[in-house]
């Protein structure tokens, strides 16, 4: 009777929610209240998919989704914002009947990392996929094997576990877990055979310390490496990227399964690579998810197409304080090799909280952008001094380097010079000052 | 004249970007027209400490931090010889730690360190201390800016290098921070200290600089504005929180 009042009192919660705009952690929040281990009373779907890791998260479960929509299958699956236990309740009960059983063929859940620990403590997950371990926040996570040992307590027995077998820190996870499975991507031709970040997490073995052999990079720490101490190496791969052709924008996934791109950047291959695993072991064919995922655009906003002037634009949603996720936007725009300028917008740091901490640029590698086909690269936001600061000590022609601090000024700026290709680099937290001052297509 | 930087553990040691501390030191120098000879190093095996003008250690994971403090433990009398006679070093983050008697890790178990200073230091394996921070210095004008990232409390420290205004201290409790033996110069501010407060990174090259005979120190501003800049707005920031809170 209690769980049928719990559940009731949710689902009106949301509603109510829904329509002022605020539904989807209160009233989780307040049934966890009511019923702190509600979760464990349920009967949850066969299939319940967990996503968790630094960088990719969003996307990877929004292409999942599509898929098995796609292919007939319903999945109840959270949305951005609400990847902790409160909006994980949201989402679970929103799509329980009263009785207390879920109705969709799949539960798919974005986790935080941070907190997964806490969401996994009253159900497992049947499937919990981790993408990757980067600096990402450490404002407020610390550092990588902080989060390392936070998700680590997130892991129950019972779960199979999919892990990126190209992040050393993420494989660590599979140790003594006979039936774990992996992806990775093979060597490419855009494999390179030195890190080409600022810095390098995958120096140091994460188990022993020792020094670690890298046969070659995919960016930052993801490729092939092995520990000359303990001899921790690269798993071999259940899900693989055999062939990618950047140029004409395809992958192959095992052998056999073309993908046309869409967006052929490095960390959407992996996120495509991660939504494969994921679909195949809720059973379906190799051909139905590659043939529901080519061209498969985006919706959550990380990239977004705009016309400034006599410019075509084109945001690339990076998150502040996540020095890989800005190198990989700016690796992309280097790779186009097409006659363009770069706007880099640092205003608030975070939206969910204040912090002046800008420690992070440092560790990004702005020297991606030292190419004759970059003719402009404009900074603004609060933090104009420290981008002009730090792109002071990259090889980059300073004459090309143009700070103009207020983001209307600068954005008017561009809009009355020249018609290249802009390429706009910044995060969640700062995109609508562009987006607001430029036509959306 | 050639001045030589040792960036000690600057693969294992470098999780906020500290790498900037030794790259703006460097152009300081420059400046000031020295030639500057940067060694970057993982272990101490080959080092020897006083033929540097400046050292710096950067923040790591607690376990690469006992990994360093195992390392230069093997050069622990030379490393406090250097100390004594008045060697310029900048420890920042938890490498600030390896300067005291002993850091205890999240599970208990001791680790002896350098001993250059009296304090102790016990980490938690659960919560870390984080925030923004302004600080002032007795023997530098003007507040200092930055941010704490630990997960550990010093106490015992007998000569505090920062007076907090925001933030955390050395412990919960204590407004000092830091430490300050001679010309080693420790802080649990992570990432590019001297970066974001040029006064600071001035005061080092005066120091780095005093006994140079015939040099006096010049101060060239117009390279400084992107520094001033981002110091003024970060300090300005932390100031409006400061006084919401």
């Amino acid at each position: 009777m209690k769980l049928f009042f719990v559940i009731l009192v949710c689902k009106l919660l949301r509603l109510i929610g829904g329509l002022v705009g605020r539904g989807s952690s209160l009233p989780g929040q307040i049934a966890l209240k009511l019923y702190p281990d509600i979760l464990s009373r349920l009967k949850l779907p066969k299939y319940i998919i967990a996503v968790t890791g630094s960088n990719g998260k969003t996307s990877t479960v929004e292409m999942i989704a599509a898929i098995l929509q796609k292919n007939g299958k319903s999945v109840a699956y959270n949305k951005e914002g609400s990847n902790q236990i409160e909006g994980v309740t949201t989402l679970i009960l929103g799509g329980c009947t009263l009785g207390g059983k879920m109705k969709s063929d799949i539960l798919l859940i974005e986790s935080d990392e941070r907190y997964a620990r806490y969401t996994f403590k009253y159900f497992s997950p049947t499937h919990y996929i981790m993408t990757n371990l980067y600096r990402d926040q450490l404002t407020r996570n610390g550092h990588p094997e902080w989060v390392y040992e936070a998700l680590s307590h997130s892991i129950h027995d019972e779960t199979q576990l999919i892990l990126n077998a190209d992040d050393p820190l993420i494989s660590r996870f599979g140790a003594g877990r006979e039936n774990t499975l992996w992806f990775g991507v093979d060597k490419l031709q855009s494999s390179v055979d030195y890190n080409d970040g600022v810095y390098n997490d995958g120096m140091y073995c994460p188990i022993c310390g020792g020094k670690m052999e890298y046969e070659y990079y995919h960016y930052n720490h993801i490729g092939s490496y092995r520990c000359e101490g303990c001899g921790f190496k690269r798993h071999k791969t259940d899900f693989t990227v055999t062939q990618a052709d950047m140029e004409k924008g395809e992958i192959v996934i095992n052998k056999d399964y073309k993908i046309p791109l869409a967006f052929t950047g490095m960390y959407n291959v992996y996120n495509i690579l991660a939504a494969f695993a994921a679909c195949s072991v809720a059973g379906l064919e190799g051909n139905s998810i590659a043939g529901s995922i080519g061209n498969y655009m985006l919706k959550n906003g990380r990239i977004v197409r705009f016309r400034l002037g006599r410019h075509d634009g084109t945001l690339l949603a990076s998150k502040h304080e996540n020095s890989v996720s800005y190198d990989q936007s700016l690796k992309y725009i280097a790779s186009r090799r097409e006659k363009c300028s770069v706007l880099v917008i640092v205003d608030a740091i975070s939206r969910k909280y204040f912090t002046g901490e800008t420690s992070w640029l440092w560790d990004i590698n702005f020297e991606h952008l030292n190419c004759e086909h970059i003719e402009n690269i404009y900074l603004s936001g609060t933090y104009v001094n420290d981008l002009a600061l730090r792109l002071s000590f990259t090889d980059i022609p300073q004459e090309k380097i143009k700070p103009v601090g207020d983001i209307g000024q600068c954005v008017d700026y561009i809009s009355g010079h020249g018609d290249e290709k802009l390429y706009c680099v910044t995060c969640f937290s700062d995109k609508d000052k562009l987006l607001t001052r430029v036509d959306v297509l | 004249m050639t001045l030589k930087i040792l960036h000690l553990y600057s693969g294992l040691m470098n999780l906020y970007g500290e790498y900037a501390n030794v790259s703006i030191l460097e152009r300081r120098l420059r400046e000031q027209g020295f030639e500057v000879e940067v060694v970057k190093a993982d272990s101490c095996a080959d080092i020897s400490f006083s033929d540097f003008d400046f050292i710096y250690i950067g923040s790591g994971t607690e376990s690469a931090q006992k990994r360093a403090l195992e390392d230069i433990m093997t050069k622990q009398a030379e490393f406090t010889s250097a100390s004594e006679s008045g060697a310029v070093m900048l420890l920042t983050g938890n490498a600030f730690e390896m300067l005291g008697r002993s850091v205890t890790d999240g599970n208990g178990k001791g680790f002896k360190a350098l001993g250059l200073c009296a304090f102790e230091t016990t980490e938690s394996g659960e919560r870390r201390i984080t925030g923004d921070a302004i600080c002032s210095c007795r023997f530098v004008a003007g507040e200092l800016v930055g941010f704490i990232n630990k997960c550990s409390e010093t106490v015992g420290v007998y000569e505090p290098l920062f007076e907090m205004i925001m933030g955390v201290g050395n412990s919960l409790n204590d407004k000092g921070e830091g430490c300050r033996f001679k010309n080693v110069f420790g802080t649990h501010l992570i990432g590019p200290v001297l970066v974001k407060n040029p006064h600071f990174t001035k005061y080092m090259v005066e120091l780095i600089t005093k006994d140079i005979e015939g040099f006096s120190y010049n101060d060239k501003d117009a390279a400084l504005i992107y520094e001033r800049g981002a110091y003024e707005v970060t300090l300005s920031e932390l100031k409006k929180r400061l006084a919401q809170a």
